[in-house]
């Protein structure tokens, strides 16, 4: 706007040529056409070369004249038309007054063309096209005319405007200059040269738009405005504006909506530079319309080269050809440089390959002899020899090289140590390797071993391990203890493994590799090692767990010296006869056994029966109360038997031999017994000392038929002693044999009271009350008796007397009736208070649950409490006691084998046999 | 060179061609050139990114094709 001198003047240019536009259709024509010249231009030439030139007016002229008849050539073309108004503005005018104008001036133009028949169609193209047009400026009179000129001589219709000078300027005075509508490359060339000033463009956009749009089809788009024109409102100084918007199109969806104008490269171009901005970058620069591009000649591209502007298209073209044929270069080189090498690579391999193979093959012929066959044959000889001389140049070789051979022999094993005894060696061949020692200590010698010798002794150490011996083993050779010394067994913690025994290979004879060296420690230890072996092989026979038979040998006739013994001192005994005051079961003892037999029996009772005292107790004074009662009977019963049986025979001696009298309580009690110990009992029992007198035949095993036919009326079955009498010698360890059910009822209640399963009250108190009952029950029967045999002898005392007769027989009846009421009456008096005083109530309150255990007062009253109350304990509670019962179920059902149970020793044994993974059953 | 389309959702939508280093403000002087309203009118934005004038576009990452929008204030 700076350099506009009357700006308020332009702006009402401006606005009058957009009314005037705007307002219709205006026809008019161009009354003058100027030409001038002088002014350099841009024009499109023909060929659309950029080049821009200065030329003289009579270039342009023989231009314009040649081009002028093209005019009619673009009536078929597609080119867009345009009509261009040069507005004088150094007349002042007011925007209606240039409005005015320039609508004068598109009338005259149109009418111009109008007439113009050849014309029609380019001024039916403008007419449709949105009638388009320049609105420009020009400051003189003279710039008009030249303007005019100009476009005259291109063929195009330019009309002047003079105005009348009616209102604001003079008469006649030239105001506007209509140029076209024509061709927008022809109107360029003419008029638009630089320095003129662009105010305006403006298209009419149709009202119908959508019916035009099979014009936007055929024809080249337009730059669209919406209802009108768009004003350039800046200054675009010395710019030639063109419109060429050949890619915009209707957009139009309906007529309120148009797309904006698409500006073209170059116009954008025009536009950035006005700017000051960088061109786009474009193939060529000023590309006008499509058909007035032929194709693209040489002398465009080598412009464009030349010019050093790089084409958008064509240079990018031209550089892409340089450039794949750079890339094509590179491509061949390549390949040639890997074929070059792919050929050395091969050469090399074929040379490599054939490098093994040099001298002669099969197939060439020697080429140094070529000799015939005589010849061959000849030296044929000669080669043979020649041969066997070189091989055996290569035996002797050989065997010289095995000579110097270092030969390993035994003299390099001499010396080395063998971690073995000599005698762990089998037969045959023996392998030993190097023993592994650390690294560190060096000061051991190397050793060597035999790998499965090493196995085994570890096999036996670990063995031992498990096995953990005690330390006192009593079958060892109690010969010379002062030999073993009391801590022996800790030795080898405290010293380190014994070094074990080891003997040293020595080279001495060429007999075998393992001579043993003659050293002390060797040969010599081993051949008294050899024979001490043998010796203690005798010595330590592997004890077995079954008496020996020899043993038992022995022992018998010491036995029977025992009785013979014994038997000669019962009689000293009996010959003394026995002292009154002396306690009995003592004084038995001495007669029954020497003093050295009973007291190891003694022992054993003691052993077996510590665990049951009440019981021992028991025993002790059942053994009292039978021996006093015998003692009453014996002293006749002696002397009788004394006399009579002096030659008895020796089947009465049987009968009477180990004799015992056994009630029933005895009975019972040694029935609780286990076998063994009824027999040791009975041993030390007293016996009469009949037995011995006529002791000729002895042993246990008649004894026992005997006394069973003699002693109560019991149907128990006693146990057999016949086999246990040989054992008892056995059993020298002191602890109980196991209970087994074989031996009858008493063992079998003895093994079920060792499980618990029975619980024996105080037996003592059990049969007190039994004897106590029995007792009352005889005493009953016998006052009974009494009393039958009183009212029997009162009866007969009446008859005699003659009561009866004096009375008839009712009366008799009568009497015998009272007599008998009141013997019943005195009877049961009496009956009464024996009952009173004797009679003492055994109250066993007995309750059983549900499941048929009896309870105890505790459990009973609880469960009476529940039944009382009627409700049950908890759930848990409940679940506890079904455990039990379930545990006590199981604790009685387990298996008769297990005897072990009842111990703690047993448990304990089992556990950790388990955890040791060991299989056995322990023996008791 | 980059083509990039300006709508003002009124009934302007604009193709405009141009580098991608130029300015937003070159860029809304070729709008104005196009359109006819003034640069110093025209906001352009993105979103609710409002371009500066300084900033090419590349900086922005305009690329070809994109649409942008056309504010006026």
């Amino acid at each position: 706007m700076a350099d506009r001198p009357a700006p308020s003047t332009a702006a009402i240019a401006i606005a009058t040529a957009i009314i005037g536009a705007l307002g219709g259709y205006f026809l008019g024509q161009a009354s003058s056409l100027g030409i001038f010249g002088a002014q350099s231009r841009s024009s499109r030439r023909a060929n659309h070369s950029m080049a821009e030139e200065d030329s003289s007016s009579d270039d342009d002229d023989e231009e314009a004249d040649q081009q002028a008849g093209d005019l009619k050539e673009f009536s078929d073309s597609r080119e867009e038309c345009k009509l261009v108004l040069v507005v004088r503005t150094d007349l002042g005018m007011t925007k209606g007054k240039i409005a005015a104008q320039a609508s004068h001036a598109t009338l005259a133009c149109y009418k111009a063309m109008k007439r113009d028949q050849t014309a029609a169609k380019l001024l039916q193209r403008w007419e449709r096209m949105g009638q388009a047009k320049v609105a420009l400026q020009v400051k003189s009179e003279e710039e008009l005319e030249l303007l005019q000129a100009q476009a005259m001589s291109l063929g195009l219709c330019a009309n002047i405007i003079h105005d009348a000078g009616r209102t604001q300027i003079a008469s006649g005075s030239a105001t506007v200059l209509g140029v076209g509508p024509g061709p927008k490359s022809v109107v360029d060339q003419t008029s638009l040269a630089n320095g003129h000033r662009l105010w305006a463009w403006g298209i009419w956009l149709p009202q119908h738009a959508s019916s035009s749009r099979a014009h936007s089809q055929s024809l080249p788009p337009q730059i669209a405005l919406r209802h009108g024109f768009c004003m350039y409102n800046c200054h675009l100084a010395g710019t030639q504006v063109c419109i060429t918007g050949h890619s915009c199109r209707y957009t139009a969806r309906d007529a309120q909506i148009a797309a904006m104008a698409d500006l073209d490269i170059e116009e954008v171009n025009r536009v950035r530079k006005s700017l000051g901005m960088a061109p786009l970058p474009s193939s060529n620069g000023s590309n006008g319309g499509l058909n007035f591009k032929p194709a693209a000649s040489a002398e465009d591209n080598s412009d464009a080269e030349s010019t050093g502007d790089l084409g958008y298209l064509d240079g990018r073209q031209a550089a892409a050809g340089d450039n794949w044929k750079k890339l094509q270069d590179e491509a061949n080189a390549k390949n040639a440089r890997e074929a070059r090498l792919a050929k050395l690579k091969k050469e090399r391999d074929a040379a490599q390959r054939y490098a093994k193979l040099e001298g002669k093959g099969l197939g060439d012929a020697d080429e140094d002899d070529d000799q015939d066959a005589r010849s061959w044959l000849l030296g044929q000889n000669k080669r043979k020899k020649k041969i066997d001389k070189a091989r055996a140049r290569m035996l002797q070789k050989e065997l010289e090289d095995r000579e110097n051979q270092a030969q390993y022999t035994e003299k390099d094993l001499a010396g080395a140590r063998v971690g073995h005894e000599l005698g762990d060696f089998e037969e045959g061949e023996q392998i030993l390797t190097l023993k592994d020692r650390n690294v560190e200590d060096e000061d051991e010698e190397d050793e060597l071993e035999n790998a499965g010798l090493r196995e085994k002794e570890k096999a036996k150490e670990r063995l031992d391990l498990k096995k953990k011996s005690t330390v006192y083993n009593p079958m060892d050779d109690e010969e010379d203890p002062s030999k073993r010394s009391v801590l022996a067994q800790y030795d080898e913690e405290i010293d380190g493994k014994k070094k074990g025994k080891t003997f040293t290979l020595g080279a001495t004879s060429a007999s075998g590799p393992f001579q043993v060296n003659g050293s002390e420690d060797t040969v010599a230890g081993l051949s008294r090692q050899r024979f001490s072996l043998d010796l203690a092989a005798d010595e330590k026979q592997p004890i077995s767990d079954y008496m020996d038979i020899s043993e038992i040998k022995v022992k018998k006739p010491k036995k029977k010296k025992d009785k013979s013994k014994s038997k000669k001192r019962a009689n000293d005994e009996n010959d003394t006869t026995l002292p009154a005051g002396v306690e009995a079961s003592a004084d038995t003892m001495d007669i029954d056994t020497p003093a050295g037999t009973t007291s190891t029996k003694r022992r054993l009772d003691e052993a077996s029966f510590i665990d049951d005292d009440d019981l021992q107790s028991n025993l002790a004074a059942q053994r009292r109360v039978a021996l006093k009662k015998r003692k009453l009977a014996r002293p006749e019963d002696l002397a009788r038997q004394l006399r009579e049986e002096a030659s008895a025979t020796p089947m009465d001696d049987d009968s009477n031999d180990g004799g015992l009298v056994i009630d029933e309580t005895t009975e019972f009690v040694a029935n609780l017994q286990k076998p063994e110990v009824a027999v040791q009992r009975r041993k030390s029992s007293p016996e009469p000392p009949i037995e011995h007198i006529h002791g000729s035949r002895e042993g246990g095993e008649n004894d026992v038929e005997m006394h069973n036919g003699e002693s109560s009326d019991e149907g128990e079955v006693k146990p057999s002693l016949k086999s246990t009498a040989p054992e008892e010698t056995q059993t020298t360890t002191g602890l109980e044999d196991d209970s087994t059910l074989n031996n009858g009822i008493g063992a079998a209640l003895n093994m079920l009271k060792g499980r618990g399963l029975i619980t024996t009250a105080d037996s003592g108190d059990i049969n007190a009350q039994h004897r106590e009952r029995q007792r009352f029950l005889a005493e009953k029967q016998k006052r009974e008796a009494e009393g039958e045999r009183k009212a029997r002898l009162q009866r007969e005392r009446d008859r005699a007397s003659g009561k009866f007769e004096r009375m008839s027989a009712r009366e008799r009846e009568q009497y015998a009736q009272h007599e008998n009421k009141a013997r019943d009456q005195a009877d049961s008096r009496q009956m009464a208070d024996v009952f009173n005083r004797e009679y003492k109530p055994n109250v066993d309150l007995k309750y059983v649950d549900e499941f048929g255990r009896s309870m105890n007062q505790k459990e009973a009253f609880k469960h009476m409490s529940h039944q009382f109350h009627g409700k049950g304990s908890g759930k848990q509670k409940t679940e506890k006691m079904l455990k039990k019962i379930e545990d006590e179920k199981k604790r009685e059902a387990r298996s008769a084998l297990d005897g072990s149970e009842g111990s703690g020793m047993g448990n304990a044994a089992s556990v950790t046999q388990k955890k040791n993974r060991q299989a056995g059953v322990r023996l008791q | 060179m980059i083509e990039v389309v300006l709508n003002d959702r009124l009934g302007k939508k604009v193709r405009v061609k141009c580098n991608d280093d130029d300015t937003i403000g070159d860029l809304k002087k070729l709008v104005a050139a196009q359109t006819g309203t003034r640069s110093d009118k025209i906001r352009i934005q993105k979103w609710y990114t409002i371009y500066k004038d300084h900033i090419t576009l590349k900086d922005y990452e305009i690329h070809d094709g994109m649409g942008l929008e056309l504010y006026y204030n």
